[in-house]
C-alpha cells in the first residue's frame, strides 16, 4: 500500500465514522421513540399501516411478485419474497423505530414509525 | 490487425471473468445487516480493462459484465439492475480518473475508490428509484463495507499483475503503457 | 480519440444523476417563529424553497394574528389606546346604549359566533362574559360565584341580544351590562387568517401552532401526512391519539387549562352558557376540520355539549370530526376519522 492508498483508506474511514456520527448519533444519545406502527409502501404509496405490536402475515403485491411480511408482536421481517437475491430475506427481523427494510426490486419499503414522531399537539 | 484479435479475446475474457464474478457473488450473503453489500471482485474485470486499455473499453467490459449477469440472474432492467449499472458506472469514471491522474495510488487505493463510488452510486440510485431519503441511514455501513472490499480486490490485483501468469494475462499487451487510459 | 467524448458523456451522466438526487432530496427550508399573542404562545412553522420568502411570510401571518388579537382584547386597561383599539371593548362598552362600527374582520367572527349559537341552541355563547367575569377565570384568583350573583350574570347572556348590521357593519348588545368574551372563537380565527397570510406568500407547507390550536396546510415536510397528538388529559407528556393530517385544523378543548379545585372537585373555564357552571360531560374534545375558527368554536360547543349530541352534531356537519374523551375517560370518535386517527391504547386516561 502505497502512502495515497493509506490516506485514502483513512479519509473514507473517518468520513464513514463522520456519517454514521451524523445519522444514528441521535438514536444513540437520545431514547429511541418507542416503535408504534410500520408503514408499509409498495412503489412509493402507502399500501398498509400495521399497528404495533400485531401478529399476523401480510401478503404484498411488489413489482417482483407476491411478498410476505411477518410481523410478530414488535418484530417485523420478509418472510418470503421472490426478488433475485433476496436481500430483504436476508435482514432478518426489524423492532426499533426508525429501522426499514428495503426491498430494491419488489420496490417495497417497510418503515418502524415511532411514537416521538409528533409535529404537535393539540391541548 | 493482431493487436485487436488479442484486444478482443482478452476484453472478452475480462467479460466473462466479470460476469462470472458478479453472478457468484450474488449468491454469496455477507453477514451484515445491511442490503447490496457485495465483495466487489467483478471490479476486478473493469480494473484490468482499464490498466490495459482505456476508459472506453473498461466501461464497456462494466457494462458488459453487468447487463450479462443481469440476464443470468433474471434481473435484467429491474430496479436491481439500474442499481448494478449505476454502481458500474460511477466506479469505472472514477478509477479511470485516479489512473490517468494521479500517481500517489496504487491499485489498492483505486480500487478502494472505485468500491465507495459504486456503494455511493447505488445508494443514490435506489434512494431516486424509492424516492426515500430513509435509505441514506445505509451510507455509513456501504462506506465502511467499501474499505475491505476495496482492499481485496486491489490485493488481488497486484499480485496478480506481479505474478504476470495466468492464461487471462497471457493476453494482455505487451507493453502495458503503450495505449493506457483516455 | 473518442475517449475524449464519451468522458465528456460520462461527466454528464454522472451530474444529472447526481442533479436529480439533490433536487428531490433537496429538503424544503423551514423558518420558525414563536410568539406570545392572545394570552398563549404561538407558534407557526412555515416551509418552502427560498428561506426569506418564507420568513417574510410567517412574519406577515404574525402581524395578521396580532392585528385580529388588537380587536379582540377583552380586557385591555380602561381607556387605554389598547382599548380604543379593541372593538370588543368598545361593543361592551356600548351595551345597551348604541350600535358600535366594527372591523370586517370582528364582524366576521360575531356573525360566525351568532350562526354556531343557533346551531348549537346555546351551548356556544359569546355573550358569556359576565358569567366568565364573575368566575374570574382571566384572573389571578378564581373562586366559585355566589348563586345569586351567577342568576344575576346569567340573565345578561344570550347572543339572541346581539345585534350585527352587515350593511352598516355594526354590532350591538341590547342589553346594558351585556359583554362579548370572544375566548373561544378569536384565536382560531386568527390562525386561519394567518394561514391564508401564508398562502398569500406562496407557503405550501405549514404548521401553526396556536396554543394548541392545531393548523396545518399541506403535507408534512417529510411527506405525507402530519402527525399531531391529541394530549392525554390526565397525563403531562402522554398522548392519546395521533391524528394524521392534511389541510385542516385540529382544536381541543379540555377541562385541564385553566381551572381551580374546591373541596375536591375541579372547576375549569369552559363554561355552559346555560347554566353558567363549568360542562361536566367531557374532559376533552377535539374537533377536526378545515377551517381553524369554525373548529375553535365547534371544540367548545361539543364539549359543553353532552358527548352523544356532541357527536351527533359533528355527525351532522360535513367535513367536521371529533374525538371526544367523555368525563368516564372513555374515547370516542366520529367514523369519518377511522383512517386518520392512531389510537394508542396503552395511554389511555
Amino acid at each position: 500500500m502505497t502512502r495515497g492508498d493509506k490516506i485514502l483508506v483513512a479519509v473514507i474511514l473517518l468520513l464513514a465514522i463522520g456519517c454514521a456520527a451524523a445519522l444514528y448519533g441521535r438514536f444513540l444519545l437520545l431514547d429511541r421513540p418507542r416503535a408504534t406502527r410500520a408503514v408499509v409502501t409498495v412503489r412509493g404509496k402507502t399500501v398498509r399501516v400495521i399497528e404495533l405490536p400485531s401478529r399476523g402475515i401480510f401478503v404484498l403485491q411488489g413489482r417482483s411478485g407476491p411478498a410476505k411480511l411477518e410481523v410478530a408482536g414488535m418484530r417485523i421481517r420478509m418472510r418470503e419474497a421472490h426478488c433475485p437475491g433476496g436481500i430483504c430475506l436476508r435482514q432478518g427481523w426489524i423492532r426499533r423505530a426508525g429501522e426499514s427494510i428495503i426491498c430494491v426490486p419488489g420496490e417495497i419499503a417497510i418503515h418502524i414509525e415511532g411514537a416521538a414522531m409528533l409535529d404537535a399537539v393539540t391541548r | 490487425m493482431r493487436h485487436d484479435t488479442r484486444k478482443l479475446v482478452f476484453l472478452s475474457l475480462l467479460v466473462a471473468m466479470g460476469t462470472a464474478l458478479h453472478v457468484v457473488e450474488g449468491m454469496i450473503a455477507i453477514p451484515l445487516p445491511v442490503p447490496g453489500v457485495k465483495l466487489g471482485l467483478a471490479n476486478l474485470a473493469t480494473l484490468l480493462a482499464l490498466r490495459f486499455y482505456c476508459l472506453r473499453d473498461a466501461l464497456t467490459v462494466a457494462l458488459l459484465r453487468v447487463m450479462l449477469a443481469s440476464l443470468i440472474g433474471g434481473f435484467f432492467l429491474s430496479p436491481g439492475f439500474l442499481l448494478a449499472v449505476t454502481g458500474a458506472f460511477g466506479s469505472t469514471l472514477i478509477m479511470a480518473l485516479l489512473l490517468e491522474h494521479t500517481r500517489c495510488f496504487s491499485m489498492i487505493g483505486i480500487s478502494v475508490a472505485g468500491a465507495t463510488v459504486h456503494n455511493l452510486g447505488q445508494l443514490l440510485a435506489a434512494s431516486l428509484l424509492l424516492q426515500s431519503g430513509a435509505i441514506v441511514y445505509y451510507l455509513p455501513v456501504l462506506l465502511l463495507a467499501a474499505l475491505p472490499t476495496g482492499i481485496c480486490t486491489g490485493h488481488l490485483l497486484n499480485s496478480l499483475l506481479q505474478s504476470n501468469s495466468g492464461a487471462l494475462l497471457a493476453f494482455a499487451p505487451r507493453r502495458e503503457h503503450d495505449n493506457l487510459l483516455l | 480519440m473518442n475517449s475524449r467524448v464519451l468522458s465528456i458523456v460520462a461527466v454528464v451522466f454522472v451530474a444529472v444523476v447526481l442533479g436529480a438526487a439533490l433536487v428531490r432530496h433537496r429538503a424544503p427550508v423551514e423558518y420558525a417563529g414563536e410568539e406570545f399573542l392572545m394570552d398563549t404562545l404561538v407558534s407557526i412553522k412555515a416551509y418552502g424553497s427560498d428561506r426569506e420568502a418564507v420568513k417574510k411570510g410567517v412574519n406577515a401571518a404574525f402581524a395578521e394574528m396580532r392585528r385580529i388579537a388588537a380587536l379582540a382584547d377583552g380586557f385591555p386597561k380602561q381607556g387605554s389606546a389598547a382599548a380604543e383599539a379593541s372593538d370588543v371593548c368598545r361593543v361592551n362598552a356600548a351595551a345597551g346604549g348604541e350600535p358600535v362600527r366594527v372591523q370586517d374582520d370582528t364582524m366576521a367572527i360575531l356573525i360566525l359566533a351568532k350562526k354556531y349559537y343557533e346551531m348549537t341552541h346555546g351551548a356556544f355563547d359569546v355573550t358569556v362574559g359576565p358569567v366568565m367575569e364573575l368566575w374570574g377565570f382571566g384572573g389571578k384568583d378564581p373562586r366559585v360565584p355566589e348563586p345569586e350573583r351567577l342568576r344575576a350574570a346569567l340573565a345578561l347572556v344570550g347572543s339572541q341580544d346581539l345585534v350585527l348590521d352587515r350593511q352598516r357593519g355594526t354590532a350591538f348588545l341590547r342589553r346594558a351590562g351585556m359583554r362579548l368574551d370572544l375566548g373561544a372563537v378569536a384565536k382560531g380565527y386568527a390562525t386561519e387568517r394567518a394561514l391564508r397570510v401564508l398562502q398569500r406568500h406562496g407557503i405550501g407547507q405549514a404548521l401553526i401552532d396556536a396554543g394548541g390550536n392545531i393548523r396545518v396546510l399541506g403535507r408534512s415536510p417529510r411527506g405525507g401526512a402530519w402527525n399531531i397528538g391529541i394530549k392525554n388529559p390526565r397525563k403531562d407528556g402522554g398522548v392519546v391519539a395521533v391524528l394524521k393530517l392534511e389541510d385542516t385544523s385540529a382544536v381541543t378543548s379540555g377541562d385541564y387549562y385553566r381551572y381551580f379545585e374546591v373541596a375536591g372537585k375541579r372547576y375549569h373555564h369552559i363554561l355552559d352558557p346555560r347554566t353558567g357552571y363549568p360542562a361536566s360531560g367531557s374532559t376533552a374534545v377535539t374537533v377536526v376540520t378545515k377551517d381553524a375558527g369554525i373548529a375553535d368554536i365547534l371544540s367548545t360547543a361539543c364539549f359543553v355539549l353532552p358527548p352523544d349530541r356532541a357527536l351527533d352534531l359533528a355527525g351532522s356537519m360535513v367535513g367536521v370530526d371529533l374525538v371526544l374523551i367523555g368525563s368516564d375517560g372513555r374515547l370516542r370518535h366520529s367514523p369519518s376519522l377511522q383512517d386518520r386517527i392512531d389510537l394508542k391504547g396503552d395511554e389511555r386516561p
